[in-house]
């Protein structure tokens, strides 16, 4: 399972979601700030499998300072941001930017938790094809003479 | 006759005394009778009469008389404007506008016996712009042939002093009556209060007996009464008249005055809505009233005719400026009222959205922490066996959460409603398919749809539009009862700028909307329905003003509510056949 921080200024938010990736075995660190996030981002050590952040926090624009330190620390890090009411627009821009995905926290009738719950499952699994297709194209660099049949059904 | 030459001299002082009395402007009443003294003594008369145009009845009113012979408390004679014998020689002078003497009264076709003692007689009419005939100064002498061609020569002059006192206390009585009018203008804020003082100084000052004031509704295409001084007052918001259909749709279609003796013949008349039975009818006026954009109304003036035989009391063309300097103060006022109410409601609804963008920000993060909290206690306890009750509770905490995510979802679209994605989109399919739609969703009434052949296309984003109807419809809804009939009709008006207007109407038979609520049923946060916030119908308007668009709620209480929407309209693209 993956290795998750969770980064919202409002602590009961922030701990609803890290008990619900946690029921799913992921191991989740919180941040209460983009500052925190900022910092806890570029010590981890390995990198953070996904980030799930809130867009608003000290800024309108917080969770795309999130995003640019998460890809900066590790290229394939996936972020999933989080919009309250009206900030979806930043949240697309977000997407443009690199973000895997992002969830509106209202949607009435809808259990944005599992559903969060579910794009982390995803964001695990596409940071993991990832890593894969740089596995192999390592592999691939490493063995000089190989014929083109021998490299498609590796 | 020796004398003649220096007539006026001795009685200089006197005219001077006229003349100040005039640059004063003191009563016209002190003023004429100054002028008669001084006539009666210039040419050595015994007596004289001022005599007034009455253009109602078509007589000349005798308003001063001076000299030997009149009692006070006499009844003023009045004299019919005729050339026939015996009907005064005044009377005559009125009609040809003439000067006219006579020598000796006994041998004279026009004379009208007063005074047993009276021989000889000059009377000279007093002429106002235009040549008309504002009334008649007489003298008249118990000598034979009393009278010389100098002396009708001094009276003309002196009778144009009268007249030209006359008009300047016309004119001064007008300027005052629009002076006030102007303040009414500028500090009134009830436009309908405003109309009403509109139609009434418009009749007071052009001595009117009715006026009326239309303005075109754009939803309807009609002109509507608004206000009106006399009979038709009963009728204010619902007589109205077609672009074009009689005279007073005439001038809103042409954009031009009309000023007419009587309707009666005019191919034009359609008498629909009368202040007067047209055979009563004496002079109409109408002019229209104008706005930066087009005509926006039509006012408009009748006399009434004394009696059957009375001429016709004509409107001049001094009348027509006025009534159209009032139009065109009418047309500012309106557009000014206009753009005040439109800057409100923009403020209004841009500081409502703003904040309520901060405020739904806040606490739909807040939902979502008490969404997640909630969810955990649930998980925690599913294994655990519940306290009776308490699964309930837990099932209306979720609702009530559920609920408060849906009143954000609603100032959500509110706030978005403005923020249009516009393309050339096919209004009639559009309706269509939400009214099958509709039909399916809600099939306990029933749904009727009127289409024009022809398909109605504007440009328009589909998403918004579609909740327009569909929150126009759902609103319907609420208010009807099992078997109740929701009717759509969609057509394509053009105004009489050459603009094409889609016009949608939807109409149910429902209770209909109350005529106390009609300001407030497009306001944000009005509702008289327990769920929701209020924001459907302020939503509906602000997409719809967006769009270019109007929406307006024409209903009669009891009858059902009747929204009508217009967008402009554009020519369907080629090869689309919608």
């Amino acid at each position: 399972m993956g290795r998750i921080l969770v980064v919202d200024d409002e602590e009961l938010a922030r701990e609803a979601i890290r008990m619900r990736l946690e029921r799913d075995g992921h191991e989740v660190d919180t941040a209460a700030s983009e500052a925190e996030a900022i910092e806890k981002i570029r010590t981890a050590n390995p990198p953070y499998d996904v980030v799930v952040t809130d867009m608003v926090m000290e800024t309108e624009k917080s969770g795309m300072e999130v995003l640019k330190a998460a890809l900066l620390r590790d290229v394939l890090t996936e972020v999933i941001v989080l919009t309250a009411y009206g900030s979806v627009a930043n949240a697309v821009e977000c997407l443009k930017r690199g973000a895997f995905d992002y969830v509106e926290k209202n949607i009435p009738g809808v259990d944005v938790y599992d559903l969060l719950a579910l794009k982390v499952e995803r964001a695990m699994e596409h940071r993991a094809e990832s890593l894969a297709l740089i596995k192999r194209w390592h592999a691939y660099q490493q063995q000089p003479l190989v014929t083109p049949e021998e490299a498609v059904t590796d | 006759m020796a004398t003649q030459p220096t007539a006026l001299t001795p009685d200089r002082p006197k005219l001077e005394h006229a003349y100040r009395f005039l640059s004063a402007l003191p009563d016209t009443e002190a003023l004429l009778r100054a002028i008669l003294e001084e006539a009666l003594e210039v040419v050595r008369a015994t007596r004289g009469t001022i005599a007034l145009m009455d253009y109602r009845t078509g007589e000349l009113v005798v308003r001063v008389a001076v000299g030997a012979g009149w009692t006070d408390g006499q009844s003023a004679p009045r004299w019919r404007v005729t050339d026939e014998p015996g009907g005064s020689i005044s009377g005559y002078v009125a009609l040809t506008g003439q000067p006219y003497l006579c020598g000796d009264v006994t041998k004279d076709p026009h004379y009208y016996p007063l005074f047993p003692d009276t021989r000889s007689e000059l009377a000279v009419p007093l002429i106002g712009r235009g040549n008309k005939v504002l009334g008649v100064l007489n003298v008249e002498s118990e000598k034979l042939n009393a009278f010389t061609e100098q002396d009708a020569r001094i009276l003309t002059a002196l009778a144009s002093v009268a007249s030209f006192a006359l008009s300047s206390a016309d004119y001064h009585n007008r300027e005052r009556a629009l002076i006030e009018l102007g303040k009414d203008l500028a500090a009134a804020t009830e436009i309908e209060t405003l109309l009403e003082r509109v139609a009434e100084v418009a009749a007071q000052i052009l001595d009117a007996d009715d006026c009326s004031l239309f303005l075109l509704d754009k939803s309807l295409n009609r002109l509507v009464l608004r206000a009106s001084k006399g009979l038709l007052r009963q009728f204010v918001g619902q007589a109205s008249y077609r672009l074009g259909e009689g005279l007073t749709g005439w001038v809103a279609l042409h954009g031009k005055p009309i000023r007419t003796d009587g309707v009666v013949g005019d191919p034009r008349w359609k008498g629909l809505y009368t202040e007067l039975l047209p055979e009563e009818i004496s002079a109409f006026m109408a002019v229209p009233i104008r706005g930066r954009n087009g005509v926006l109304g039509v006012l408009r003036v009748v006399r009434k005719r004394s009696s059957p035989l009375a001429p016709h009391y004509l409107f001049t063309e001094e009348d027509e400026e006025l009534l159209a300097m009032l139009a065109s103060q009418v047309g500012a006022a309106l557009e000014r009222a206009e753009l005040q109410e439109r800057l409100f409601t923009m403020e209004h609804i841009a500081a409502v959205g703003e904040l309520s963008a901060r405020i739904a920000h806040m606490i739909g993060n807040k939902i979502f922490a008490l969404k997640g909290a909630l969810k955990e206690v649930l998980l925690r306890l599913q294994s655990v066996p519940l306290p009776e009750g308490v699964q309930t509770i837990f099932n209306g905490m979720e609702r009530s959460l559920f609920e408060v995510e849906m009143l954000l979802q609603e100032l959500r679209d509110f706030v978005k409603a403005t923020q249009l994605n516009l393309q050339p989109l096919c209004l009639s399919d559009l309706v269509r398919e939400l009214v099958q739609e509709a039909a399916q969703r809600l099939p306990h009434l029933q749904f009727e749809l009127h289409l024009d052949e022809q398909p109605v296309w504007v440009r328009g984003d589909p998403e918004k539009l579609r909740s327009v109807v569909e929150e126009l419809l759902e609103n319907a809804s609420h208010f009807l009862k099992d078997g109740d009939t929701i009717t759509l009709h969609l057509s394509l008006h053009q105004w009489f700028s050459g603009r094409k207007v889609a016009c949608l109407v939807v109409q149910d038979s429902g209770p209909g909307i109350p005529e106390r609520m009609k300001d407030q049923i497009f306001q944000p946060f009005f509702s008289t329905r327990a769920k929701g916030m209020g924001l459907g119908l302020a939503i509906v308007k602000g997409i719809v003003e967006a769009h270019g668009g109007t929406i307006t709620e024409r209903g009669k209480e009891g009858e059902g509510a009747k929204f009508i929407i217009t967008l402009p309209a554009i020519e369907p693209p080629k090869g689309g056949t919608g």
